[in-house]
């Protein structure tokens, strides 16, 4: 049997062949016009790296904010955005070039992502030309930096939980209510704000997505010191803050599919950039211990184990970009790169504590900085708890 | 799944009924000369031999979907040992050997020679101590890999001693194989023929233990929807559930990854380091799915007749002939400390 499909493609059907052979795109191709795109950006990236931000939050916000301006100047934001929109309708793939090269520069950050990679993306699906006009080109040089109104006292990883109400008063709805946890909420222009126009608490049906200006009349920001002791996330009050009709995404009470939509673009390129983030801290501790002379076994088998596991993440984020590139993503599939996201991030910081030992997990600043950051990365964009159960329930079909 | 994979696990399941596999692990018994005769038949000793030394020449990424069906059947091993690193280390070498293998004439198998267990001297002789090997019935030659080399013994010479070792994974033929100066029959340097020879086959192990995974979380969902306990199915019970994700997890991770391994070795971009970490992570990962299986299942995955423990000695006899856990994660170390 595979002697006679070997001869059936000896003879004339190669091409059937390989179609029926890769149903699928199980991982992500960088063609040639891929690897140009790389050869120009690194060397943009060589003539213009700024080097690590200060480690001052303001200081470091505005060097991130002139660094994204720079690079969509250069025309590196955005690439798989329509070229109508200030992109130059590439692959995703092209994205994930962008992404591993500025993870070899000295800021690996980009700060306006959120409105890159989810907010952008999920526009541009479901959103009114006007709103596109008005709102990508900010996203792509970062002059109007995005957050996210989601969570709130009783409504975090239960979603269906919002109460922030909106009233439809003629052109306008009329805000109240309270978020939290919104990362930079007081530098930023936009909020998708996620309201409820209709329904009860827990219900999906009845809550809208408002894109809403940061400057609006009634809206109090509180920051939430961080445990890291930086003002990364706020408290944001709305006392009847009017937000016009036209700033509706995807129509009233149609907020629950524009947040899933978001969502699984969130996850895509996100991860992605995050891994190799974590693959240019993996080899300053390798440097760090080849200078030491302290690889031994049990150092070594932790720098294996985490050098595989980001192998693995960056397989798993490349099958899911191959995938949202062709259509063919999966609800609930790019849990899994959460999931995991979450469980490498922690064991690379907690690892390299281990292996580099008090002099550095005590004194040094940087370490210490992401060893507490990582237990972050297990709340945000949905816990690794709620990510077993989307698994759960999407991926494995038990209700 | 692939056209040709379909047909192999339709081919497979007739072939391989699940009760003949217990009964092989129980009686410590290979395969029937006549199923092997017939999977031969079907052209799987060529899978990696170019179609003009008489092989099929497929792709990796065609073979990685084979050897997950194979894994799935639980195939004896040392078939794919024979197809993927015997009988391509043959042909690179241009062996008068090879066409006696990829016909199935002459069995063999294979292993892998961790580092400090042996090595080829400058001469070129072979000398190895207790190599874990995987060998059909009335194996005569045997392939075997270390990081730096694939080499191919003759079984005959006098100077090779061969011990059962098959408490562990029963049926499969493995042994442990000691040498002394042993004449190679076949040296393949990696860093020409011998590391794409070597990764393909590597490859199709890790895809081996994908499809067991595969077939392990199955079995694992369906017992879970069915079994009732305290009033409710298994799948009412969060901690069981969120067993089965993080299952479901580490197995598109596996795939994910098998499937990036065998795109970039068809690209002839392969990368030493990356294969390096998967050598750690999927036997791992492979591992964790069935000890969480084993536990999902309660009692019943305990058992004989179920039979999760088949899929479990494989996956621990492929794991520790690797190298081990802890072996396998310092040398992917080694490698990235190597490269970086």
């Amino acid at each position: 049997m595979l002697a006679a499909l070997g001869v059936r493609r000896n003879v004339a059907a190669c091409a059937v062949i390989e179609v029926v052979l890769q149903p699928f795109p199980e991982t992500l191709d960088m063609g040639p016009a891929e690897e140009d795109l790389r050869t120009e950006l690194r060397a943009w990236i060589a003539d213009h790296d700024p080097g690590p931000p200060p480690a001052e939050y303001g200081a470091r916000i505005q060097a991130l904010t002139s660094w994204q301006a720079a690079l969509c100047e250069a025309g590196f934001m955005g690439l798989s955005w329509p070229v109508r929109y200030g992109g130059r309708g590439m692959s995703l793939a092209a994205e994930a070039v962008v992404a591993e090269e500025l993870a070899r520069s000295g800021a690996a950050e980009l700060i306006n992502r959120l409105a890159l990679y989810t907010w952008g993306p999920t526009l541009m699906d479901m959103g009114e030309p006007s709103q596109l006009r008005r709102f990508l080109p900010g996203m792509l040089d970062a002059s109007e930096l995005w957050c996210q109104g989601f969570s709130e006292p009783d409504a975090g990883s239960d979603l269906a939980g919002v109460r922030t109400r909106a009233e439809v008063d003629g052109d306008e709805l009329v805000v109240t209510g309270q978020k939290v946890w919104t990362s930079r909420a007081e530098l930023s222009t936009w909020n998708a704000l996620l309201v409820r126009t209709g329904g009860e608490p827990g219900q999906h049906r009845g809550l809208t997505l408002l894109i809403t200006d940061m400057k609006s009349d009634g809206i109090t920001i509180r920051s939430l010191p961080q445990m890291l002791g930086e003002p990364h996330f706020s408290e944001v009050f709305f006392d009847e803050v009017r937000v016009p009709v036209t700033n509706v995404l995807g129509g009233i009470n149609e907020g629950w599919r524009v947040s899933m939509k978001a969502m699984g673009y969130e996850r895509g390129i996100f991860v992605l950039e995050r891994s190799i983030r974590l693959r240019r801290r993996l080899s300053e501790l390798a440097a760090r211990v080849r200078a030491s002379g302290a690889a031994d076994r049990a150092a070594l088998a932790g720098i294996g184990r985490i050098h595989a596991s980001l192998e693995m993440l960056t397989a798993q984020a490349y099958r899911t970009l191959a995938h949202q590139q062709a259509g063919t993503l999966l609800p609930g599939a790019t849990s899994v790169d959460k999931l995991y996201l979450a469980e490498v991030y922690q064991d690379l910081f907690g690892t390299a504590a281990e292996i580099l030992g008090p002099e550095v997990t005590l004194a040094d600043d940087g370490w210490t900085h992401d060893l507490l950051e990582s237990r972050s990365v297990s709340i945000y964009s949905g816990t690794s708890e709620i990510q077993k159960n989307i698994i759960v329930g999407r991926l494995l079909g038990i209700r | 799944m692939s056209d040709l994979a379909a047909a192999f696990h339709q081919a497979l399941g007739e072939l391989l009924p699940f009760s003949e596999a217990l009964d092989r692990a129980r009686e410590f018994r290979s395969l029937s000369p006549r199923v092997r005769a017939e999977i031969v038949g079907m052209g799987w000793n060529g899978l990696l031999t170019p179609q003009e030394a008489g092989g099929l020449g497929l792709r990796v990424g065609e073979v990685i979907d084979l050897c997950a069906v194979a894994g799935e059947h639980l195939l004896p091993v040392a078939l794919l040992d024979e197809s993927l690193l015997l009988a391509p280390a043959l042909a690179a070498a241009g062996h008068s050997g090879l066409a006696g293998v990829v016909e199935g004439e002459v069995a063999g198998g294979a292993g892998y020679v961790t580092e400090g267990s042996g090595d080829v001297d400058a001469g070129g002789m072979l000398t190895v101590s207790g190599v874990g090997v995987r060998l059909s019935p009335g194996a005569r030659l045997a392939a075997l890999c270390h990081p730096r080399w694939t080499a191919v013994i003759s079984l005959e010479d006098p100077r090779v001693r061969l011990e059962r070792a098959d408490a562990l994974d029963r049926g499969q033929g493995v042994h442990t194989l000691s040498a002394s100066d042993v004449q190679l029959e076949v040296m393949l340097d990696s860093w020409t023929d011998g590391g794409a020879v070597a990764a393909g086959w590597l490859a199709g192990l890790l895809a081996d233990l994908v499809g067991g995974a595969e077939r392990i979380m199955t079995l694992s969902v369906s017992h879970a929807r069915s079994r009732q306990q305290f009033g409710r199915p298994l799948t009412r019970f969060q901690a069981v559930t969120h067993l089965l994700a993080e299952m479901k997890a580490r197995l598109e991770l596996m795939r994910s990854a098998v499937a990036r391994l065998a795109f970039l070795m068809d690209e002839g971009s392969g990368d030493p380091g990356f294969l390096a970490g998967l050598l750690w992570s999927v036997p791992a990962y492979a591992r964790e799915v069935c000890e969480s299986a084993i536990q999902v299942h309660g009692g019943i995955g305990f058992t004989w007749e179920y039979g999760l423990h088949l899929y479990y000695r494989r996956i621990l006899s492929l794991q520790s002939m690797l190298g081990g856990a802890l072996n396998t994660a310092a040398q992917a170390g080694r490698a990235y400390m190597d490269v970086g």
